[in-house]
């Protein structure tokens, strides 16, 4: 069985995540999205004193897609003629304003390749998306990975931000009234003799998750922000009938 | 171990609708690039793509691409018939539909958001929540979303889960529709497209010295996954075995491929591992070979150093239909499977002038008929994920 360690939860309600000491190019903050800003610190956290985690494993589990945050706005309004966006336009005055480097910040595995190349990660990845049941994917799918021997430590990381105006919008719009909050949690797994010993074990059944305290909606981060504040029950939400098995232990 | 049988497959891609005209299109070395028909592409950069016929083009993006889906679905399941098992799980490989230049305007221009439907059809896991709904048993539902590695992901990821004896058979696969103005627009300005607008039937040329970027394609693909025991046992024809499964991260650049081609390597490497084979037991590569200068040479360097004692056919279908990003890895999967079950290697067209960085045997503008027992299918995505397959006959 593997065994979890090394839980970081980090939040950007009160601050900006810090990640001077996590990039390895400045220039690439302008490709993050708020979720991987949010990802970047607390996967470094959980990996800290270890020198190579170049054949660790990487499973991410994010929302979707950032949502739009406006980027693009001036390349439509340059697009409009007579009130109706415009092909032609798009074609041209459009193009000029249009943000090249948008496409690469909205992709979904963006927060794995930029954990994976300022981290140096290189083993089995993925990322999974689709709301909560993503991030408790995420976690199975970096256990099964250790406990095959496909690589002999995997970190998860999943995240979600709701606090931005596109995302409130989403939730209301689908009728979801709570408090938009966000998170990125970071877990190492490892086999054997792990990080950390012990742990109690903890099923799960497709049920809609439980509340999370204080930090608002954080959607895919939902699951694993029970697991990092103190080792509670962590409800599988693997829709259409998975479950989740995991041993549980906090520092 | 467990081993995973395929018993159902199924397309519709810019060559056809099904898997026999997509597979003769790709033996004869046909092309389904053209000009852009969805809209007037006069004065954007790029001009031309690798489409799919669409029924009908007036819903929303996420609801055409649940439409693809519901194409290669319709004809994997047909192929497999009646799945009697309790567990089916899906896992498909995807991204979020991105809105049409009109619902853009309206939401600039009117603030119109969009609607609970509209936002349920966008979402990249809207394809698996549609599979799951039709098969209608129990079982795990999950979405990939590696960038152009997903569905190749979305296979393996399902190869591991019947090991596991989670479940008794997969519904795996891909879907993706692409060709919009905004998209051709981002991508162009990434200068990841061709911009050969002259003769868009040879823009795509997989290490060819003259290949200048992919070209934009859609399409979806699905396969119908079971235990192979389970599956003889129920009288279903096998078309062959999902025999190694294989990932890894470049840890290099956002857009670039590492020049060494070691995220490649690692990733074929590792499935052929899986498929507890050596190297020298692969008789064809299907290589992700997407004719931009970067890529296929890096993916060269990782085919030499795996292979690089026993050479071994290589070629970039991508030439014939384009790059399907999301859907790629299924499709392509199937395509090596029918390659190692009908004995022809489907040719890399507009190869015309093998580019010396990408020295690898190629199999250039004409398919080749050879029995092999084993191919090896690649992805790889923007960000440096990285998918391989082995696909294999059984006796």
């Amino acid at each position: 069985m593997s065994r979890i360690g090394r839980i970081e939860l980090v939040t950007g309600l009160d601050e900006e995540p810090r990640l001077r000491d996590v990039l390895r190019r400045r220039k690439d903050r302008k490709l993050l999205s708020r979720a991987a800003k949010l990802a970047l610190p607390a996967a470094a956290r959980a990996l800290e004193g270890i020198e190579d985690p170049s054949e660790f494993g990487l499973f991410v589990g994010v929302r979707r897609e950032p949502p739009d945050q406006g980027e693009a706005d001036a390349a439509i309004a340059a697009s409009h003629r007579d009130g109706r966006l415009d092909v032609e336009l798009l074609a041209t005055a459009g193009r000029d304003l249009y943000p090249p480097l948008l496409p690469l910040m909205t992709l979904p595995n963006m927060v794995l390749a930029h954990i994976s190349i300022n981290l140096g990660i290189m083993g089995p990845a993925d990322t999974c998306t689709g709301g909560p049941a993503a991030g408790v994917q995420a976690l199975r799918a970096a256990m099964h990975a250790v406990d095959e021997g496909r690589c002999e430590a995997a970190l998860c990381v999943v995240t979600d931000s709701h606090v931005d105006g596109g995302s409130r919008r989403d939730l209301h719009r689908r009728g979801i009234d709570v408090r938009p909050g966000e998170a990125a949690v970071a877990v190492l797994v490892r086999g054997g003799e792990g990080l950390i010993d012990g742990g109690a074990g903890c099923g799960g059944r497709p049920v809609p998750y439980a509340h999370h305290g204080d930090l608002g909606w954080c959607g895919t981060a939902d699951p694993l922000v029970l697991l990092a504040r103190g080792g509670q029950r962590i409800e599988g939400v693997d829709s259409g009938g998975a479950w989740a098995r995991v041993a549980v232990a906090s520092e | 171990m467990r081993r995973v049988a395929v018993t159902g497959i199924g397309m519709i891609t810019p060559l056809g609708r099904d898997v026999a005209t997509t597979w003769s299109g790709l033996v004869e070395g046909r092309s389904g690039v053209g000009p852009i028909r969805r809209f007037d592409a006069t004065g954007f950069p790029v001009t031309f793509a690798a489409e799919v016929d669409l029924e009908r083009e007036d819903a929303d993006e996420g609801q055409l691409k649940l439409d693809l889906a519901e194409v290669a679905l319709d004809e994997a399941l047909g192929m497999s018939g009646p799945l009697p098992y309790d567990r089916i799980g899906v896992c498909v490989g995807s991204e979020a539909a991105r809105p049409s230049l009109g619902v853009i305007g309206r939401r600039y221009r009117l603030s119109e958001v969009p609607g609970h439907d509209e936002l349920a059809r966008a979402a990249p896991q809207s394809p698996s929540l549609y599979v799951h709904q039709r098969l209608g048993v129990p079982g795990p539902v999950t979405t990939i979303s590696t960038a152009c590695t997903s569905s190749s992901q979305a296979v393996g990821e399902a190869v591991l889960r019947i090991r596991r004896g989670e479940v008794d058979a997969m519904v795996a696969g891909g879907v993706d529709l692409l060709v919009n103005p905004v998209m051709v627009t981002g991508f162009s300005l990434l200068g990841a497209l061709s911009t050969r607008n002259e003769e868009p039937q040879r823009a795509s040329r997989p290490f060819d010295r003259g290949r200048d970027g992919f070209v934009l394609g859609e399409g979806a693909g699905f396969l119908v996954l079971e235990e192979l025991e389970a599956a003889r046992s129920r009288g279903a024809e096998v078309l062959g075995e999902v025999r190694g499964y294989g990932c890894s991260c470049n840890a290099y650049r956002i857009t670039d491929s590492p020049p060494d081609g070691r995220g490649a390597a690692q990733a074929m490497a590792l499935a052929i591992d899986d498929a507890r084979l050596h190297p020298s037991d692969i008789g064809y590569v299907n290589a992700h070979g997407t004719s931009t200068p970067m890529n296929d040479a890096s993916e060269s360097r990782g085919v030499l150093k795996v292979f690089g004692e026993h050479p071994v056919p290589v070629s970039s279908t991508k030439s014939s239909m384009g790059h399907l990003v999301a859907a790629c890895g299924a499709v392509e999967a199937i395509v090596a499977l029918l390659a190692v079950r009908e004995g022809v290697l489907p040719p890399t067209i507009n190869l015309d002038q093998p580019d010396p960085e990408c020295a690898v045997e190629h199999v250039p503008n004409a398919a080749r008929e050879v029995r092999i027992d084993h191919a090896v299918t690649n992805a790889f995505g923007f960000g440096g994920s990285n998918g391989s397959l082995v696909m294999s006959r059984l006796p």
